[in-house]
């Protein structure tokens, strides 16, 4: 294991792993396409609906097992695996499960709950796996539901499954229409789920795609990331060295005190100094723990720390 | 509405659920009316089992041992190693005053580093986006102005999701305690309230 100090950290070669939600026929496969270098698991057929123009390579797979196949043919060919649809890669895991799992049948057929479990575990394996080599776009279709006064955009896919498709991801999107253009929604709403990172927020409009044009919207959107990232960890950089150094010196502080006399002054003296983020509330905190397990307690009548009495 | 000009009120986040919970489902309605008359309920099994993986967690941050065969060593290792330098149990306050009325904010954070705010729940049926209009966020970014994240960790028992919350999207407490004490006063719930929830501080 090497030691890397933040000066030091390149993340030029980060993989990303998005998820784009959105209602059939809005343009998720053709916007996946837009990735860098991309390989298509085309599990929904989507390519077909893709204008010629903007088609990739495909992989067409029925079994998890040609998936695996195909992921680890294309290592080193492709940048960006694009999974269409997430749904449909969690149906394709169901099944190999009940095949290849003993106890993840259910007596009278279909799935059952320790099934889920072997599903659940291989798709994070898989996406550890993944994130090794390529960056990952998600595709997930949505349906419209009402839910009290709004309608809500929920993803399609399996009900315990629905949650952790996005654990692995950095960013997930809602793609939607609002007055003719299409837009990302990064931030979530009452009306669907996002995940916004890395300075990518709120809604990003996502340009008409003219014929003859590049689809190269992610690949921008992916290197604004890393730019992002470059400068966020320049700025958190001297940040948190400044943060380090106050907390030590806070915590110098509160390990001095020995007596209740010097509680007060300790106190003050943590609050005169030059605070970063949240150092102040947190060094506050330690030193109320610190003096309460001295057994210390602030007497008001006499404005100082005191032994507390014997009980 | 008329309350007397020095009272202070206290507001919690978990006041604020609780009416949010009655709002949304009648038969929340009477738990949300204890919580207004500052009645103790007894704890549900999924409180206690909340309160029992916060416990298991906060001695592991205090340097106990979990054995790997603990039914919940994977996510309890997770957080360990996420939150370890944290502050525990971080309990903050601060005056806000409403439409002439004096408010006392009041928070206990789970945990606190580096301009992070943590909160961590146990759910077996959790959704994502499940805290998105949860009242705490905004009351913790309210009481810990310099933070600049909110996340909650939440486990089933197994796994360990994230929701991240961002103070520019967050939505001000203070228009939230403003429609609570609408509601209360369109109830004929003032005079329990402020019988109730007076400040000490």
């Amino acid at each position: 294991m090497a030691i890397v100090k933040p000066e030091e950290m390149d993340f030029s070669n980060k993989n990303i792993v998005m998820i784009i939600t959105g209602m059939p026929g809005v343009g998720k496969t053709t916007l996946a396409l837009s990735a860098p270098d991309v390989l298509l698991i085309d599990a929904d057929e989507g390519m077909a609906r893709v204008n010629p123009e903007h088609r990739k390579d495909s992989s067409i797979c029925s079994k998890y097992e040609e998936l695996l196949t195909d992921i680890k043919e294309a290592t080193g060919k492709y940048k960006t695996i694009v999974i269409d649809t997430g749904g449909a890669l969690i149906d394709m895991l169901k099944d190999w499960a009940v095949r290849t799992d003993p106890k993840a049948s259910k007596a009278f057929g279909g799935i059952s709950l320790q099934g889920f479990g072997v599903v659940k575990t291989e798709f994070l394996r898989l996406f550890a796996e993944l994130r090794k080599n390529f960056n990952v776009v998600l595709l997930f279709h949505e349906s419209k539901e009402k839910q009290g006064d709004e309608f809500f955009y929920d993803i399609v896919c399996e009900g315990s499954a629905k949650t952790l498709v996005w654990q692995p991801a950095d960013l997930g999107a809602h793609l939607h229409i609002i007055n003719g253009e299409r837009y990302l929604g990064f931030t979530p709403t009452m009306n669907y789920n996002a995940k916004s990172a890395y300075g990518i927020k709120g809604l990003v409009k996502v340009p008409e795609l003219k014929s003859g044009e590049p689809n190269d919207f992610l690949t921008r959107l992916f290197a604004q990331v890393k730019e992002n990232l470059k400068n966020e960890s320049e700025q958190n950089r001297k940040q948190r060295e400044a943060y380090d150094q106050v907390m030590a010196e806070g915590h110098k502080i509160i390990n001095s005190i020995e007596n209740p006399e010097d509680a007060l002054p300790a106190l003050t003296q943590i609050r005169s100094m030059n605070h970063v983020m949240t150092s102040q509330k947190e060094l506050e905190n330690a030193f109320k723990n610190h003096v309460k397990e001295l057994g210390f307690v602030y007497d008001s009548q006499v404005k100082a720390y005191v032994r507390k009495a014997a009980e | 509405m008329y309350v007397k000009p020095q009272s202070k009120f206290l507001i919690t986040q978990s006041l604020l659920s609780s009416w949010q919970y009655g709002l949304s489902d009648e038969r929340y309605y009477e738990d949300f009316l204890k919580a207004l008359r500052n009645e103790r309920t007894p704890p549900t099994k999924a409180m206690l089992d909340g309160i029992r993986f916060e416990n298991v967690l906060n001695e592991v941050l205090n340097g106990a041992t979990i054995e790997p065969a603990h039914e919940w060593y994977k996510p309890i290792m997770q957080l360990a190693e996420e939150l370890d330098g944290a502050q525990q149990q971080v309990a903050l306050y601060k005056d806000v005053v409403i439409d002439g009325i004096c408010f006392v904010l009041y928070g206990k954070l789970d945990f606190l580093k580096a301009g992070i705010i943590y909160d961590t729940k146990f759910s077996k049926t959790y959704k994502v986006g499940k805290y998105f209009c949860s009242p705490q966020h905004p009351m913790y970014f309210a009481l810990v102005p310099e933070a600049f994240e909110f996340q909650y960790k939440i486990s089933d028992g197994e796994y360990v999701y994230t929701e991240t919350y961002y103070p520019e999207d967050a939505y001000p407490i203070e228009g939230m305690i403003r429609n609570f004490m609408t509601f209360l006063e369109r109830m004929n719930l003032i005079e329990t309230y402020v019988a109730n929830w007076k400040s000490k501080y």
